[in-house]
């Protein structure tokens, strides 16, 4: 009994991880009409920026925070030039996001080397015990941070001009346009707000995980399936969609056996994709 | 038409000549060696570090002069760590490079499509860093390895068995070919000698979160973790193995704990964990400890850092490389692929990490494995008992 509810405690904190790591590419996707296959490269930039100002240079976390999602703000910002050159987004954007992936790995191996980089033990791995569970406090605040990350993106998307511009765009270009709003400026605010929040998850890589360059397409695949499950990047649909993910991982394992844990996730995931009526994540 | 028989002759001998100028080299022709390793994707750590030590052996043959006055030329290609790239790498090298040998090579789902190359394209290959028995049982002539597993078996289960007493103990493994059939032969050792397994679980290498296996290892009540996993792996558990310890007293972990990174990075974490060692800079199990000194000075000087244990079996292998292309050269004829896996079969070398010496499968036959423990920040030799450097902390969680 222990042991299935330690599974249910940590598959909730690492299923509000997933949703954090989601939330960028679901954003991307909605609005941007693209399957950014560099969204891994760009979580490990932002980590790797986040590393650099806190370990090395001693900044505090919050500017360092900000500081890793500007960069990956600018990281965003620079794909609508490449993507408006595709002739076909969908299938183009692909080949397009790979290739950026690739480059990104190879300079981050340049850059930073592979050697794997991880915060030193200390407070934040110490355990809290909440009964018979026991967590890190860095699970625990790496999972409260992307919950309220989260439901800062839904409350500006619902309650700023620009968040509902976007989301009307992400429905209909021709409309929001009809309406006076731009389609391209929604998508240029779109892909540099999924590359901020994309490097923003990097923060929570580094706390729970670590970094390296090759880890780029994993998170990708994280992000993929919660967009996909998701199927719309609003805060109750990614926080179900991370967390539905984080405890069947959790859970088979406990239950059936580490062996089992990715079997039973892709079938999940499998089933999930083959009732849906949505084709691509998109605001309802 | 017919033509005179004294030009019949001479074409004949010209052709001859031609033919066996072919074969033969001057003292200044290269030597190609074909690498083939991870040098991007998830196992980049573990790939570049192979690649240091393959090339430091390149070079260092290179600034003696050469093997008998030919140069060496390393071509190296990246498998990215896919199993199909790395056959792809491998028949690029045999095929169109037409290297003489192939060294590296990290965890057996890469190495296994190398050597199947090796054994298509009659080029032999010693792998750097491979523990699969299936490689060396199935009668791959071409194929060699600088280690090998049963050296694992005997110094991970001596850590129950001779210096903890630890009962039950738990094992979880990655699903490489090597770390299930290391875990599988630690189960059946342990279990003959009366030690129950609690828990015995495979995992992905690269597993985001072990939080869920760990509460199954606590559950079954472990003294002991074996921990059959890579570096990505160990930096995960030691970091929540202290948040659902329970019973759990120990960690002990197969592959890469040595890493200096793991104390690095870890710091107060990685305190007391236990893991596997051939060699490192300061302990040489079976290995020349005078060549072991020069070797690291050598390194350092010329990579610009000390090497680690993954960097001297890349060293090792190309040394053994190296040393049958010195024994196949007669005069001015290029080395034979086949002449190199034959001379390949009596190799008689006293290295760093080993007397490299190969059974009849490949196999090497010194191979020795101790345990370490990370002790104030440092690693301890606890394992074998007649090296030890220090004693056991136990319980180290």
């Amino acid at each position: 009994m222990t042991a299935v509810l330690q599974a249910l405690a940590s598959g909730i904190t690492l299923g509000l991880i997933y949703a954090g790591l989601g939330a960028g590419f679901s954003l991307v996707v909605a609005t941007g009409r693209l399957f950014n296959l560099a969204h891994g490269e760009f979580v490990l930039v932002g980590g790797y920026i986040l590393y650099l100002l806190t370990q090395t240079l001693g900044w505090p976390w919050l500017p360092a925070l900000a500081a890793s999602a500007l960069g990956g703000a600018l990281l965003g910002a620079s794909l609508p030039l490449l993507v408006r050159r595709l002739p076909d987004r969908e299938t183009g954007g692909l080949a397009l996001t790979l290739g950026i992936a690739f480059l990104l790995q190879n300079f981050l191996l340049l850059g930073v080397t592979a050697n794997y980089r991880i915060l030193p033990g200390g407070y934040w791995f110490e355990t809290v015990r909440l009964g018979s569970v026991g967590l890190s406090r860095a699970a625990l605040a790496g999972g409260a941070l992307a919950a309220a990350a989260l439901m800062a993106l839904d409350l500006w998307l619902r309650h700023t001009w620009t968040g509902m511009g976007l989301r009307a765009a992400s429905q209909s270009r021709s409309a929001a346009a009809s309406l006076g709003i731009g389609p391209r400026r929604m998508e240029w605010i779109a892909f540099m707000l999924g590359g901020a929040m994309a490097a923003g998850a990097g923060g929570l890589v580094l706390l729970t995980r670590f970094l390296t360059p090759g880890e780029g397409p994993s998170l990708t695949l994280v992000a993929l399936a919660v967009a996909l499950l998701a199927r719309r990047p609003q805060v109750g649909a990614l926080l179900t969609a991370g967390i539905a993910l984080g405890l069947i991982e959790s859970l088979a394992t406990v239950l059936l056996g580490g062996g089992w844990r990715e079997v039973v996730a892709s079938g999940f995931i499998l089933l999930w994709l083959m009732r849906r009526r949505q084709p691509v994540p998109a605001y309802a | 038409m017919h033509y005179p028989r004294h030009v019949v002759f001479a074409a004949v001998v010209t052709a001859l000549l031609g033919a066996s100028c072919g074969q033969a080299t001057t003292p200044s022709a290269e030597l190609l060696v074909g690498e083939v390793d991870p040098i991007t994707g998830a196992l980049a750590a573990q790939g570049t570090a192979v690649h240091e030590g393959i090339q430091f052996a390149i070079d260092e043959a290179n600034d003696r002069g050469g093997v008998k006055g030919h140069r060496v030329r390393l071509v190296t290609r990246d498998d990215g760590g896919q199993p199909a790239e790395a056959q792809t790498a491998a028949q690029d090298l045999a095929t169109r490079e037409g290297v003489k040998a192939l060294v590296g090579g990290y965890v057996d789902t890469l190495v296994g499509p190398i050597a199947q190359v090796a054994e298509r394209e009659h080029v032999p290959y010693v792998a750097s860093s491979s523990l699969d028995q299936r490689l060396t049982q199935r009668g791959n002539a071409y194929f060699f390895r600088v280690s090998q597993l049963k050296p694992f078996v005997d110094a991970m289960t001596a850590v129950p068995l001779d210096l903890t007493a630890a009962n039950p103990v738990a094992i979880l493994y990655s699903s490489t070919p090597g770390a299930t059939q290391l875990a599988q032969q630690q189960k059946d050792r342990l279990e003959g000698r009366g030690v129950r397994v609690s828990t015995f679980d495979s995992f992905q290498t690269g597993t985001p979160d072990f939080a869920a296996l760990l509460a199954r290892v606590r559950a079954g009540g472990a003294q002991l973790l074996l921990m059959d996993g890579f570096f990505a792996d160990h930096l995960v558990v030691l970091r929540q193995v202290r948040s659902q310890s329970g019973s759990l007293k120990a960690v002990v972990g197969a592959f890469n704990m040595e890493f200096p990174t793991v104390i690095s990075q870890l710091g107060s974490i990685a305190e007391g964990a236990l893991g596997s060692i051939s060699w490192e800079p300061d302990i040489a199990i079976s290995g020349e400890r005078e060549a072991s000194r020069a070797y690291v000075d050598g390194f350092t000087k010329k990579v610009g850092h000390a090497p680690v244990p993954l960097s001297m079996h890349g060293y090792t292998a190309a040394r053994a490389v190296l040393d049958a292309m010195e024994r196949t050269i007669k005069g001015n004829a290029a080395p034979s692929r086949d002449g190199v896996r034959d001379a390949l079969r009596s190799t008689d070398l006293r290295l760093p990490l080993e007397h490299l010496q190969f059974d009849e499968r490949g196999d090497p036959r010194n191979y020795q494995i101790g345990i370490f423990q990370i002790q104030q920040g440092k690693h301890v030799l606890i394992y074998p008992r007649d090296r030890a450097t220090g004693a056991l902390m136990y319980p180290a969680l």
